[in-house]
């Protein structure tokens, strides 16, 4: 009864209503589309951040490695990689197990040098763990290559090189010399992280293990099927294969590795908290207003209620229902907007350029993927606080002493 | 029986900072089956002593008894209650409920009441035939004329077969004939059902239905005339 006697209420001031689920509608749609540009943003970063080298998994030695390995990787080298890449391979979510070396090196062109990164995968098995690297000069490996190197485009700038030049690389060996080569550059690439692209150079596998004079590696890079895998693989991988190892495993999860992605995440997620929360102040003021105004219109008729033996709880529930009501109106076509909306930008117009963003390399074109549960949630939320936002209106209508409430005219 | 009692009731408003009084000692008693009405000149706080009749309104002092019940000791909860299954209101200005039908406004103290949906409309389509409206229980307030809204009003408060119907200028808002055929209507309910009433009024039509006429003068009856 309260719930049917608040719906019809919402259709006696039909402007007023109109308005104030208008307010509402464009508040969660903006939240929605926010989000889904949020969603498709931060899933961008995680899946260039994972596919430009990092992997979802990676397996070492030590928990130490992750921290000084690049300067020392010779103390972390596995006893049996090959024993731990059958075991992982077994699994039908790990796609590619992938042995890396990466250390700290000089590399010296013509009249500059500077201070690199060196990643060392094996040729064949660089598409799946580099498949966002963009070559955009030269060429990539091919499993016969040695000796040759691809350079990031900032490193290739800072140095002055060129496909077809030849560098010098000095680094530590694994018997604490130092080692000189002459590599050849056959490429240069655009990695979209500008952290990346200032720093790092590809080598295959084997030049480098020939170069740091090592038979072992110190890191082993599983990539999945999918990203939603990693915790699952991450948990089968310490509870089940680690107890099997007689050698010493540390696994970590992409997540852990990637600093920029985490700050970005946080950035977003604070991003998001405040400019819902400033979308839910103007609902609540829409909202107090419009229920402000309706319970003083109706002050004769509340008086009326009252009199004719209505508890002060039944008045407060009618507005609360009312409140109820508006909220989730206002989010049902809200929601549908919004993914109207975000539809629309991502098939008519193809998403919506953005430049690059603090930290990248590139702008990119943003699409809107609003996911189902943060969907939901703001229909929860807009509901909620309409609901919420309609109780101190509820309270002043309720408050009213019934004689007085009957002679306002 | 005695049905209501008010004993040296009075009553003070505040206005702009002063205290004025309003209900000066009144003492009255309706028995039940009654029909009374209260006369006076505008002002003379008519309206006053039908709410504290009707429990919506409290005295400063005195004593106030409605079917054996204290409503100066009674809490909100209850006397909301007590509003609902003992008492019956009918206003000046109707106050339906605009987004209720008809039919709905008649039933909505049973609701409070809890009712079973079935026996609600057995009852409610009974009333609808005893005040004439059968044919427009489907139509909200706004489709109605004036008569035919205080003949909603009446089947919302004796609906729930009250023991005292309150009627605060039932005719206010009526022409001459509607207003007696309002008056015939609540005349045939208080001889049917017993049930009592007490209407305050400016109309000497109205007075002319009831037995006792109470004059307020000031804060207090003055004279009773009874026929
Ligand atoms: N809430 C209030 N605050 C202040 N004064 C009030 C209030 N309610 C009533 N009064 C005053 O009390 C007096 C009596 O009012 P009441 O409505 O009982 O008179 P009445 O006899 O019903 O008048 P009328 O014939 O005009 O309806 C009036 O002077 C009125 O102004
Ligand atoms: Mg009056």
């Amino acid at each position: 009864m309260t719930l049917f006697l608040a719906l019809r209420n919402l259709f006696r001031n039909k402007r007023r209503t109109m308005l104030t689920l208008t307010a509402i509608t464009t508040g969660i749609m903006a939240l929605v589309l926010f989000d889904g540009f949020v969603r498709y943003t931060l899933w961008g970063l995680q899946e260039s951040t994972i596919r430009n080298g990092l992997g979802h998994l990676q397996l070492a030695t030590a928990e130490e490695y992750f921290t000084t390995g690049n300067f020392d990787p010779f103390s972390y080298l596995f006893t049996d990689p090959e024993e731990i890449t059958k075991k992982l391979k077994v699994l039908p979510e790990v796609r590619e197990v992938i042995p890396q070396v990466t250390f700290s090196a000089t590399l010296a062109g013509a009249e500059k040098s500077g201070i690199v990164m060196v990643q060392a995968v094996p040729a064949e098995l660089s598409h799946s763990l580099l498949s966002f690297r963009n070559i955009i000069d030269g060429r990539d490996f091919t499993a016969a290559d040695r000796y040759r190197v691809i350079l990031a485009r900032g490193v290739a700038e800072k140095i002055g090189a060129r496909v077809g030049d030849t560098l010098t690389m000095m680094a530590v060996t694994r018997n604490g010399g130092l080692n000189a080569a002459d590599l050849e550059v056959i490429g240069i690439a655009s990695l979209g992280l500008r952290e990346l692209d200032n720093i790092q150079v590809y080598l295959d596998l084997p030049t480098a293990m020939d170069f740091l004079d090592i038979t072992s590696v110190p890191l082993l890079i599983a990539v999945l099927e999918k990203t939603e895998y990693t915790g699952e693989v991450q948990r089968a991988i310490t509870q089940r294969f680690k107890p099997q190892l007689d050698q010493a495993l540390v696994v970590k999860a992409w997540e852990e590795l990637a600093d920029y992605y985490r700050q970005v995440q946080e950035f977003y997620r604070s991003l998001l908290r405040i400019v819902r929360f400033i979308i839910m102040l103007v609902v609540i003021f829409t909202i107090v207003n419009t229920m402000t105004m309706a319970v003083l219109e109706r002050t004769r008729e509340i008086g009326t209620l009252r009199a004719i033996g209505t508890q002060k709880t039944g008045i407060i529930g009618l507005f609360l229902a009312e409140g109820f009501w508006i909220g989730f109106f206002g989010g049902v076509s809200g929601i549908l907007m919004g993914l109207a909306g975000a539809s629309f930008i991502n098939t008519v117009l193809g998403g919506i350029y953005i430049p690059p963003p603090p930290g990248m390399a590139e702008g990119y074109q943003a699409f809107f993927e609003p996911a189902f549960a943060t969907v939901w949630q703001n229909l929860l939320l807009a509901t909620a606080v309409s609901v919420l936002a309609s109780i101190y209106p509820a309270l002043k209508g309720v408050k009213m002493k019934i004689a007085e409430a009957l002679r306002y005219l | 029986m005695i049905l209501v009692t008010l004993q040296d009731v009075y009553k003070d408003y505040i206005m702009a900072k002063t205290r004025v009084p309003v209900l000066k000692g009144v003492n009255l008693q309706l028995a039940a089956g009654e029909m009374a009405c209260l006369m006076g000149p505008s002002g003379s706080g008519k309206t006053t002593v039908l709410n504290i009749i009707g429990g919506i309104d409290f005295a400063d002092r005195g004593r106030v008894s409605v079917y054996n019940q204290d409503l100066q000791a009674m809490g909100d909860k209850q006397l909301s209650a007590f509003r609902n299954k003992t008492l019956g209101f009918i206003f000046q200005y109707f106050n339906l409920i605009p987004v209720l039908t008809a039919f709905e406004n008649i039933e909505y103290p049973l609701v409070l009441q809890r009712v079973g949906k079935k026996e609600r409309r057995r009852r409610v389509e009974a009333m609808l035939e005893a005040v004439g409206l059968s044919a427009v229980k489907n139509h909200r307030p706004d489709e109605l004329s004036g008569g035919q809204r205080q003949r909603v009003a009446i089947g919302r408060a004796l609906i729930t077969r009250p023991k005292l119907v309150i009627a605060d200028e039932p005719t206010g808002n009526l022409d001459h004939r509607t207003g007696k055929a309002i008056m015939e209507l609540m005349k045939e309910m208080n001889e049917k059902e017993k049930t009592t009433f007490i209407f305050a009024t400016h109309d000497p039509m109205v007075s002319s239905y009831t037995r006792r006429v109470l004059h307020l003068l000031d804060g207090a009856i003055v004279k009773e005339e009874k026929a």
